[in-house]
């Protein structure tokens, strides 16, 4: 299949599965049917899957991007995925600070810089240029994160 | 008008706006700079230190940071050869041939030059001319607003390169799509949240334009390895920024014709700084077919100077349907258009009214954006372009940081960030298979608006109808929307015809 046709597949299996989930809307009994919430999305399925039909029966031969794809290149950007997705759950666990430093860190490492303390160095300046400029220039309050909540409190305990 | 544009004036010319158009252009051009991202890039990832502004601060601001990212663009494309933005394409033609003589100082300044005088003409026409369509859209209904987006977004796909156009529309019809997600307005009822109370108030649209444009943009550039192209860069003499009089008299007629042009194809909603550069850039070979002496693409000046004239006289054009009908005609515009909403500001025809001094500062902003750009940025570019050597192995890491940042510290929710990572990781695949970002971007924007006056006219009409054909404006738009639809079908379905029968 070529690259065209599989964006077209792709968004048809969506302008369905849109329209499909517009069609159960609930209409309140003062709208007319054709002011109800559920009137332009079941227009935009419609439309979606003309549009995706015509794409199907008049690919275009020719895709625009001149990226090729190694696969060096398709393992270092899931890495950078993968990345931002732990910095999504360890900025609630480790706080702002600490989750930068590794994001940068890593982030680095994944893109091929393979001196460790440059690394470090680099990761660690930058993020606490970036907390110090947040917190105390721009008075914003970042959290420091479950994990050290809950040392500090055994630490209190203690 | 006068008094407005005094308003205007005494606001822009503020110490904090000075400073604002200042460091909106000094960091656009950074930005702009880097190859991959582009003006959406850089407005994206300037609306969340703009949050705590005032709206006038805010979109002079913005202004700046999109003139500066052109420059930037132009500044990659003169000196790597790759180009940050589509709009400078064609400024690599004959820039990235002087830059590779040694003459990539003369190249940057002609640029600038040519920039400043595009820019400023284009400035002047919008002082005209937006005053006087603000006036004229006062009249529209809702019906003619509705017909207006559908032309814009119509417009917006037909404009895109041959082949495209089909795929531009079908990305428009999900930027829509994904604008009905959260709680609909009118009833109250939730549409596509699946229960999930981050999804109640629909997705940010700050959220979508980090994640399709810069984040995106940052992970194509990870996927392949760049040819860092940096020879002419080291062995020219950035700091030579000599022009001769007789090079500004040979390219002062380019400038007058391409600022015209330019700015009237800016205005089109849909054409933009692309097209511009390129129309110019064709009009000047034509214009001095055999009496040039250096070939176009050999580093002939004027052939430099057309497409950066032009792709900033259309920069400002680009900017009179927004301000005065309220609608973007283009994706860079349609990022504005949202950075203005977040500011509590409604462009349109009562933003000329009611908000004059946020409408004048912005025109007049524009003026002071392309004098800051001329004496203060062309001095420090020798010292800025540095930033085009700087490794990807630490530049892409912080790109993803300050995207990611940016969106975390406006809601404090981290499924924002995990939406993100998946906006991203779909555009990068569509990016891949040749589906343009920007008509969805502009789809996303216009989507509620477009919605609120289709339900008002239906509503106005007993759910008929009619309202498409009950006005002569609407029906004028409407007229003007088939055509401008029909064209590419054509041309599509013509072509395909002619490969089948072996024509």
């Amino acid at each position: 299949m070529s690259r065209n046709r599989l964006g077209a597949v792709v968004i048809l299996g969506f302008s369905i599965a849109y329209g499909i989930i517009a069609l159960h809307f609930p209409v309140p009994p003062a709208f007319n049917d054709s002011a109800s919430p559920s009137s332009l999305p079941i227009s935009l399925s419609a439309a979606g899957i003309i549009i995706s039909m015509l794409i199907l029966l008049f690919p275009t031969e020719s895709v625009t991007t001149t990226q090729k794809l190694t696969p060096k290149g398709i393992l270092r950007v899931s890495l950078l995925l993968l990345l931002m997705v732990s910095y999504g759950l360890s900025i609630e666990i480790l706080g702002f600070l600490v989750s930068t430093v590794l994001f940068l860190g890593i982030g680095f490492w994944i893109m091929g810089e393979r001196k460790l303390k440059v690394i470090l160095l680099v990761a660690t300046v930058t993020a606490f240029a970036f907390w110090l400029s947040l917190t105390q220039f721009l008075k914003i309050h970042l959290d420091s994160g479950s994990l050290s909540k809950f040392v500090f409190g055994l630490l209190n305990l203690g | 008008m006068l008094e407005g544009i005094f308003t205007g004036f005494s606001t822009a010319l503020s110490l904090t706006n000075i400073c604002m158009v200042f460091i909106g252009v000094l960091s656009g051009t950074l930005i702009g700079m880097l190859p991959g991202l582009g003006p959406i890039s850089a407005i994206a990832l300037m609306i969340p230190i703009t949050y705590g502004f005032d709206s006038a601060s805010g979109m002079i601001l913005m202004a700046g940071v999109y003139y500066g990212a052109i420059f930037g663009g132009s500044t990659s494309s003169i000196l790597i050869n790759a180009p940050g933005v589509a709009g400078t394409v064609a400024t690599a033609f004959d820039g990235y041939p002087l830059a590779k003589q040694g003459k990539a100082g003369k190249a940057l300044a002609v640029a600038a030059y040519s920039s400043f005088f595009g820019g400023t003409i284009g400035a002047v026409f919008l002082l005209l001319g937006a005053p006087l369509l603000a006036r004229f859209s006062i009249s529209f209904q809702s019906a003619d607003y509705f017909a207006l987006m559908l032309m814009g977004l119509i417009a917006v796909s037909a404009f895109t390169p041959k082949g495209q156009f089909l795929k531009a529309i079908s990305m428009t019809i999900i930027g829509l799509m994904l604008s009905t997600v959260g709680m609909d307005n009118v009833t109250g009822i939730q549409r596509f949240t699946f229960g999930q109370l981050d999804l109640f108030d629909g997705i940010s649209f700050l959220l979508l334009a980090m994640a399709t444009f810069a984040l995106s943009e940052a992970l194509i550039i990870a996927l392949g390895s760049r040819n860092e192209n940096h020879q002419a860069f080291l062995a020219s003499n950035l700091h030579d920024l000599k022009v001769s009089k007789k090079e500004l008299k040979e390219i002062a007629p380019t400038i007058g014709r391409s600022s015209v042009l330019g700015f009237l194809v800016g205005v089109l909603p849909g054409a933009g700084a692309t097209i511009a550069s390129f129309l110019a850039y064709g009009m000047e070979q034509a214009f001095s077919s055999g009496k040039s002496k250096v070939k176009f693409g050999d580093g002939n000046l004027r052939g430099l100077a057309a497409p950066e004239t032009a792709n900033n006289a259309a920069s400002t054009g680009s900017f009179v349907p927004l301000l005065t009908l309220g609608i973007p005609g283009s994706g860079t515009t349609a990022v504005m258009l949202g950075a203005l909403i977040s500011y509590g500001v409604q462009p349109g025809p009562q933003l000329y009214t009611e908000r004059p001094e946020v409408f004048w500062a912005v025109i007049i902003s524009m003026y002071l954006g392309n004098i800051v750009l001329l004496i203060l940025n062309l001095p420090l570019i020798p010292y800025i372009a540095r930033l085009i050597s700087l490794p990807q192995r630490f530049l892409i890491p912080f790109i993803l940081l300050f995207s990611l940042i940016g969106v975390y510290l406006v809601s404090f929710n981290t499924f924002d960030i995990y939406m993100m990572v998946g906006f991203a990781a779909i555009a990068i695949c569509l990016r891949l298979l040749g589906f343009p970002m920007a008509p969805m971007l502009l789809g996303f924007v216009l989507g509620s608006l477009l919605e609120d006056n289709l339900r008002r006219s239906l509503l106005i009409s007993n759910g008929e109808l009619s309202f498409l054909w009950e006005r002569p404006i609407t029906i004028t738009i409407l007229i003007i929307t088939i055509v401008i639809l029909a064209f590419p079908l054509f041309r599509s379905v013509r072509s395909k015809f002619w490969i089948e029968n072996g024509l």
